[in-house]
């Protein structure tokens, strides 16, 4: 299948998008932000965790922030967990990291199952687990409450990589250097390649964003039952289940994340020796 | 804290319950929250700094700044600086102002993008304030700091050469000159605009002797 590079072409264009947006702020005055506030003018998007810390910092009513999560939700109806796979400039980085590295920092969890569409998800709303992200999305609004300001901000990838867009331009423009430009790839390479499980295991921002797009039924990727080499041959393929970086296995949900994990990266399509896999709303699989 | 709470009592809508490598996982992120934090609200670093228009009440200031860079960009004179670790942990990433690259005319652009009214007057609502006769300034009540005369750097005050030029640029009418035509700051009609900073040549005409502090700074206003 020639799609799949595509594709990941596509993603990397859209997370290489807000580094030029970040570039047009640098350089003119139009003030369209980062990804933790863009916009034009007085309309603006904040980033959910922000909106959130801001409401408990300031304990005030903020009606962009308010606005900015209810924006999120339609989003999540509408197109699920994108962000992460087609904003989010840390799974970029994953990405550019060797493969291996990808492979080890998987869990190990080698059971093919039958070599058949045995336990496909159903076709309702998938709730996401309670796993160590929503703890650390409540100890981040937890210690926002407590030291009055937004204490994740501080730490954020996503913040700390537009950071050093900005101070290299500050550094070359306007010859300001700082600690920062040795500290912040440091903190970032700890974050990200030390704990390597950063997407998974830590982010409450993609905690945020799973259990908003538990809410979408519609994008999703589909498993087409007279297609799949796993019914039609009864051969044990698992290359879908092997690319998702979501660790969603389509055929056997008992062994999957659940799809409100599904980033829409479209790997799994992509990948599928026999183009089973197609995205959109859920169809009856035909006959 | 708040957040320990939370993950003592998992909730587990499908499969297994928070295993113990996610408890491992969560209890050290959280920890590391808890430790910044603490780090950045026990260590202030520079006091020194001073906001953009609207931002002088630091709580309040940090408790809506998601530090998204949105006002550094908008302002016309580029007055606004990103702070950097130097500035103190607590200020990374946040807005401060550099009269040696810009000043501040009170225009309002920065609060007009600022999402989350970091940037506002203390009612949380943005200002806008009326265009003085020359057009360039604005009237305002604000006050970011007030400008002091460095009298070891001011080469009028060290009778190297007259020089007025801060009592020109000054569109308050704040700086006066004394009987040795030396510049002298009226701190009630100071509100720290800094164009007496920006255009203060001392580090130029001074710089054989070293350093970079001006004749005239501005330095926040002593309430906080």
């Amino acid at each position: 299948m020639k799609r799949k590079i595509p594709v990941t072409y596509l993603r990397v264009a859209a997370m290489l998008l807000f580094f030029a947006l970040v570039l047009v702020g640098l350089a003119t005055n139009l003030a369209p932000g980062t990804p933790s506030s863009f916009g034009f003018g007085s309309i603006a998007a904040i980033c959910p965790l922000g909106s959130l810390e801001v409401l408990i910092a300031s304990k005030t009513f903020i009606p962009l922030a308010v606005a900015s999560l209810a924006c999120l939700i339609i989003i999540a109806f509408v197109l699920g967990k994108v962000f992460c796979g087609w904003v989010c400039p840390v799974p970029l980085s994953l990405l550019l990291a060797p493969k291996k590295e990808r492979e080890l920092s998987r869990e190990a969890d080698d059971e093919d199952g039958d070599p058949v569409l045995s336990h496909p998800h159903p076709e309702t709303r998938a709730r996401p687990r309670f796993d160590s992200r929503f703890a650390v999305l409540l100890g981040a609004l937890g210690s926002t409450a407590v030291f009055g300001f937004p204490v994740f901000c501080l730490v954020c990838p996503i913040g700390l990589t537009f950071c050093l867009v900005i101070g290299l331009w500050r550094l070359i423009g306007f010859n300001e250097p700082s600690w920062l430009l040795i500290v912040f790839p440091l903190l970032l390479a700890l974050e990200l390649f030390v704990f390597r499980r950063w997407c998974h295991k830590i982010c409450p921002l993609g905690a945020i964003m799973s259990l908003a797009s538990s809410l979408n039924t519609r994008l999703r990727p589909h498993v087409d039952r007279s297609k799949c080499l796993r019914t039609t041959e009864g051969i044990a393929c698992t290359r879908c289940k092997d690319v998702c970086f979501e660790e969603i296995n389509l055929h056997d949900v008992d062994h999957s994340r659940p799809l409100c994990e599904c980033t829409k990266c479209k790997d799994c399509s992509s990948v599928c020796p026999v183009g089973a896999i197609s995205f959109g709303k859920t169809k009856q699989p035909r006959p | 804290m708040a957040g320990e709470a939370g993950s003592a009592k998992p909730k587990a809508p499908h499969g297994p319950s928070m295993g113990r490598r996610d408890f491992v996982y969560a209890a050290g992120a959280i920890a590391g929250l808890a430790c910044v934090g603490g780090a950045a609200k026990l260590a202030p670093g520079d006091e020194s700094l001073i906001r953009p228009p609207g931002g002088g009440d630091e709580q309040e200031f940090f408790a809506r700044c998601t530090r998204c860079d949105r006002c550094r960009s908008a302002c016309p004179t580029r007055v606004i600086a990103p702070a950097t670790l130097e500035d103190g942990l607590l200020s990374i990433r946040s807005p401060k102002m550099n009269f040696k690259l810009g000043w501040c005319n009170f225009c309002g652009a920065c609060a007009e993008v600022c999402p989350t009214g970091a940037l506002a007057t203390s009612g949380g609502a943005r200002f806008a304030f009326d265009p003085m006769p020359d057009d360039e300034f604005f009237e305002t009540s604000l006050v970011l700091g007030h400008a002091v005369v460095n009298e070891d750097r001011c080469i009028a005050w060290k009778g190297q050469s007259a020089c007025v030029l801060c009592s020109q640029a000054c569109p308050y009418e704040a700086i006066s000159l004394d009987e040795y035509d030396r510049p002298v700051v009226d701190e009630n009609a100071c509100n720290g605009c800094g164009v007496c900073e920006n255009r203060c040549p001392s580090s130029r005409l001074l710089s054989y002797g070293g350093g970079d502090v001006r004749g005239i700074e501005v330095e926040p206003a002593l309430v906080r």
